[in-house]
């Protein structure tokens, strides 16, 4: 079961439709079938005598709003289960409130249509929150129901569901004004079409509030949609489109410009991006905190001189297999985001200790580093690094694979680092166990990604715990 | 632990095929601890080795990830397919016999993200190192029966203009109009492409079985399942064309005397011999060529190597099986014959044909005890025995 957001549950029970004087009606109702007097009408809102008579204590000591707090904790099997207890559990059970957040992530190809359509009327207005992933047998007919039947729905996951086309998205486009989040990551039918559906705010239409869109892996989109997606949902602060190809400097530089809040970019796999793409999001987007240009091949350090200058707030870059970038395009970055936490420059191999300097001097919150595949990095960039204020607290992996220069040394220098949680060393071939044995020594909650066979760690010495002998409570 | 290493040596796996997809060969090293914090595997001159320590910890990895993706737990359901594959070849690298993997690689096949001819030659590299896996032949029969399918449905989408034999549904290539070995004729016939593609290139496939079944025959002795296999493919892919046949008895006839001990060899000759045989009618028209005569030429050849290699129970079993099918056939009505010219005439013909048996029986004993009972290897004369023996039960 997902992480439930207690707060937006208790503020939509506040706003419950099922208002407060009905409450104090059904709590009197209730008072009186206590003091014996019988139901006057088989009426589901009062507790039936029998709810009290059963020997579950559970219903006489509870009230239907605390039960019912305890029920919006379930996940879908559960809730369904307790359907079965009893009829009044039934009642409690399916009652919308419960039902506003869905995630059939473990049912994946057993959803149909029918029980989304079935879902969608129970749930209603209710339903906020939905995730049909990897429901491979949906279809664009039973999420229209949907669309049609809870019109309040905010965020909706659609991964991997294949057989979604266009006209899902009109659907939302016409009903589901509140959308905020929509996932269609691998959803090979989705086309440039669906982006104008869902930006089309013509005619009270479109999804207006929309600032989350994934459309990773969905090859037929083009520049033309992201254009379209630009003009007609400038709340977008989070477009992931991996592995799209197709998608350019056009649609991406129009983003930047129409979309004021981007914070989050992912445009792995775009491989004709070019600077001038990330010049535009550098001038336009201040507000960027993530960017993943990863096999973007054509950047050089133009790309990383532009973010430097325009987009202080960024957190996480994400830029391997962008070979053409140097040390001075690093430098440039680094000068400026001292935000930086996350960095991915596997397979950049022209970076020298130069890079490993600038970081070291500037990126006091650097977090996560991978360097694989750089191959002229050495011992000293990697002795910058563990002697800079970042490595003390923050450093908590480091990936050094395939860099041959490293050696013991590297090892040496990383004893400091009190929150170094996993440090990858694969081909590092001039590393020995005694290195390795030696960092763990001083870092015994490491852990050390290499070819040798890895330690067990050392028991702990003395008692830590009490033992109990069986006769006695504690020897 | 040992996960992470798991996921890192599959990762070099694959690297090493990216870098080198011809690879045909490959081997488990005897480095049993990694001395040095280098890769396991070792590519060079399209030969791959890899240290023997890393093959339990890929294995384990590689099953775990397979197990979850088949039973669809949370978070390994929605593996790559590619990844998949990548998964089911390393496990089946080192361990060929597990068929949940060949299984899971069915899959892939029937949904489109392996191709047949990839897992054609994925089968022959795991060949190379493990010439008696029974399951890798089994999965290349589905495979063949794949390809066929797929060659009939093209075959008869394209509705064939060409003035090739239209195909019948029993899904041969000689049906298509192939005849024996000569792939020459069927392409040519047909303008339409891709129809001329197909069957040619079914063909190469088919040939190229044949040569992978004498490789791996060659590198097992008595290798069952490989001679199995090549009778398969006489049955399905050559439809037990007469020609082929032939042709085939002729191939094996060398590789057959220099693995005297070979009975699967000899199992496989038994088994062309029975059909030619079997269709000697058609066998005297179109090849011209007799099929007891040939069942005579086999027995000389089989007392050939009787004797001059002595105590190798596997020739006196073949050549049990060559004087009941002597016993059987128009041998009888030949050598009545003979009889009759030599002046026997009208007796011959009324003669019982059990005094006839006991008596090529009692020539047959006779035979073997002048040449092999006085033979000075004691093993030989055991087998000569237990031969005798057997003769009198008949």
């Amino acid at each position: 079961m997902n992480n439930h957001n207690h707060n937006n549950h208790f503020n939509h029970y506040s706003n419950h439709s099922k208002s407060k004087p009905e409450e104090k009606a059904r709590r009197k109702r209730r008072n009186n079938s206590r003091n014996g007097a019988p139901p006057s009408s088989f009426d589901w809102t009062i507790i039936p005598q029998a709810a009290y008579d059963d020997d579950a204590l559970i219903n006489k000591k509870l009230p239907k709003e605390l039960l019912l707090r305890i029920f919006s904790f379930l996940d879908v099997v559960s809730l369904c289960r307790c359907a079965q207890v009893s009829k009044y559990w039934n009642m409690l059970a399916l009652d919308g409130s419960n039902w506003q957040r869905i995630d059939l992530f473990d049912f994946q190809t057993d959803v149909e249509g029918p029980v989304v359509e079935y879902m969608s009327q129970r749930c209603g207005g209710f339903l906020k929150d939905l995730s049909l992933r990897g429901c491979q047998s949906i279809t664009d007919a039973a999420l229209q129901t949907f669309a049609q039947q809870c019109r309040n729905i905010e965020c909706l996951i659609l991964n991997k569901c294949m057989d979604v086309t266009d006209l899902t998205c009109d659907s939302l486009s016409k009903y589901s004004s509140k959308l905020r989040k929509l996932d269609l990551a691998s959803c090979p039918k989705i086309t440039d079409l669906s982006l104008k559906y869902l930006s089309n705010t013509s005619q009270g239409r479109g999804c207006q509030q929309l600032s989350y869109l994934d459309i990773s892996w969905c090859r037929n989109v083009t520049n033309e949609g992201v254009i379209a997606l630009a003009e007609g949902c400038p709340q977008i602060n989070t477009f992931f489109c991996r592995g799209c190809t197709q998608i350019g400097n056009e649609g991406i530089e129009k983003l930047a410009l129409c979309a004021e809040n981007l914070m989050k970019l992912n445009i792995q796999h775009c491989s004709s991006i070019t600077d001038e793409a990330i010049a535009t999001i550098g001038l336009k987007c201040p507000g960027l905190t993530l960017l993943c240009a990863s096999m973007c091949v054509h950047l050089t350090d133009a790309s990383l001189v532009a973010l430097g200058q325009g987009c202080p707030e960024l957190r996480t870059l994400e830029v391997s297999g962008c070979n053409l970038l140097t040390d001075s395009g690093f430098q440039a970055l680094t000068r400026s985001c001292h935000n930086l936490e996350k960095m991915d420059l596997e397979d950049c191999i022209q970076i020298t200790d130069a890079t490993l300097g600038h970081i070291a001097m500037y990126c006091h919150e650097m977090s996560a580093l991978s360097l694989s595949h750089c191959e002229l990095i050495t011992d000293e960039g990697i002795r910058q690094i563990g002697s800079s204020p970042c490595a003390m607290e923050h450093l908590q992996i480091l990936e050094l694979d395939n860099c041959p220069l490293i050696t013991d040394a590297a090892l040496e220098h990383l004893m400091g680092c009190q929150s170094l949680q996993r440090i990858e060393i694969y081909d590092c071939q001039l590393i020995t166990r005694a290195g390795i044995r030696r960092l763990r020594c001083r870092l015994p909650d490491i852990l050390v990604h290499a070819y040798f066979a890895p330690v067990s760690p050392p028991t702990s010495v003395g008692g830590g715990r009490q033992r109990y002998c069986k006769c006695c409570v504690i020897l | 632990m040992a996960d992470a290493r798991g996921a890192r040596l599959l990762a070099d796996l694959d690297n090493a095929f990216k870098r080198d997809p011809d690879i045909d060969e490959y081997d488990m090293l005897p480095v049993l601890e990694p001395k040095h914090n280098k890769s396991p595997f070792i590519l060079q001159d399209h030969k791959l080795g890899v240290e023997a320590w890393a093959v339990k910890i890929l294995v384990k990895y590689a099953s775990q990830r397979l197990k979850g993706w088949r039973s669809r737990q949370a978070g390994e359901q929605f593996t790559d397919p590619l990844e998949v594959s990548h998964l089911s070849r390393a496990m089946l690298l080192f361990n060929p016999e597990v068929y949940t993997a060949w299984n899971i690689r069915k899959e892939l096949v029937e949904s489109g993200y392996l191709s047949v001819t990839e897992d054609l030659s994925f089968g022959a590299l795991i060949l190379s190192r493990h010439p008696n896996s029974s399951e890798t032949f089994v999965h290349r029969r589905w495979l063949f029966r794949q390809l066929l399918d797929t060659c009939l449905s093209s075959n008869s989408a394209n509705n064939s203009p060409c003035t090739a034999t239209p195909a019948v549904n029993n899904g041969h290539l000689v049906s298509m109009g192939i005849n024996g070995v000569h792939a020459s004729v069927a392409p040519s016939l047909c303008d339409n492409g891709t129809l001329a593609l197909e069957p040619s290139r079914l063909l190469s496939h088919a040939h190229r079985e044949l040569r992978l079944c004498s490789q791996t025959a060659e590198k097992y002795p008595c290798n069952y399942h490989s001679w199995s296999h090549r009778v398969w493919l006489m049955q399905q892919c050559f439809s037990s064309s007469l020609e082929v046949l032939v042709s085939e008895l002729k191939a094996t006839e060398s590789w057959v005397c220099q693995h005297i001990s070979d009975h699967s060899g000899f199992h496989y000759r038994q088994f062309l011999l029975t059909e030619l045989h079997q269709r000697r009618a058609k066998l005297a028209m179109t090849c011209l060529l007799n099929s007891t005569e040939l069942l005579m030429f086999e027995m000389s050849l089989v007392c050939d190597l009787l004797h001059s290699f002595p105590g190798h129970e596997t020739l006196w079993y073949h050549r049990r099986f060559l004087f009941q099918a002597l016993l059987k056939s128009d041998w009888l009505g030949s050598k009545l014959q003979k009889h009759s010219s030599n002046g026997h005439v009208e007796h011959a013909q009324t003669k019982d044909p059990d005094a006839l048996k006991s008596f090529y029986v009692s020539q047959e004993i006779e035979n073997v005890t002048k040449k092999e009972l006085c033979n000075s290897d004691g093993y030989q004369q055991v087998l000569a025995q237990k031969y005798v023996h057997w003769l009198q039960t008949l």
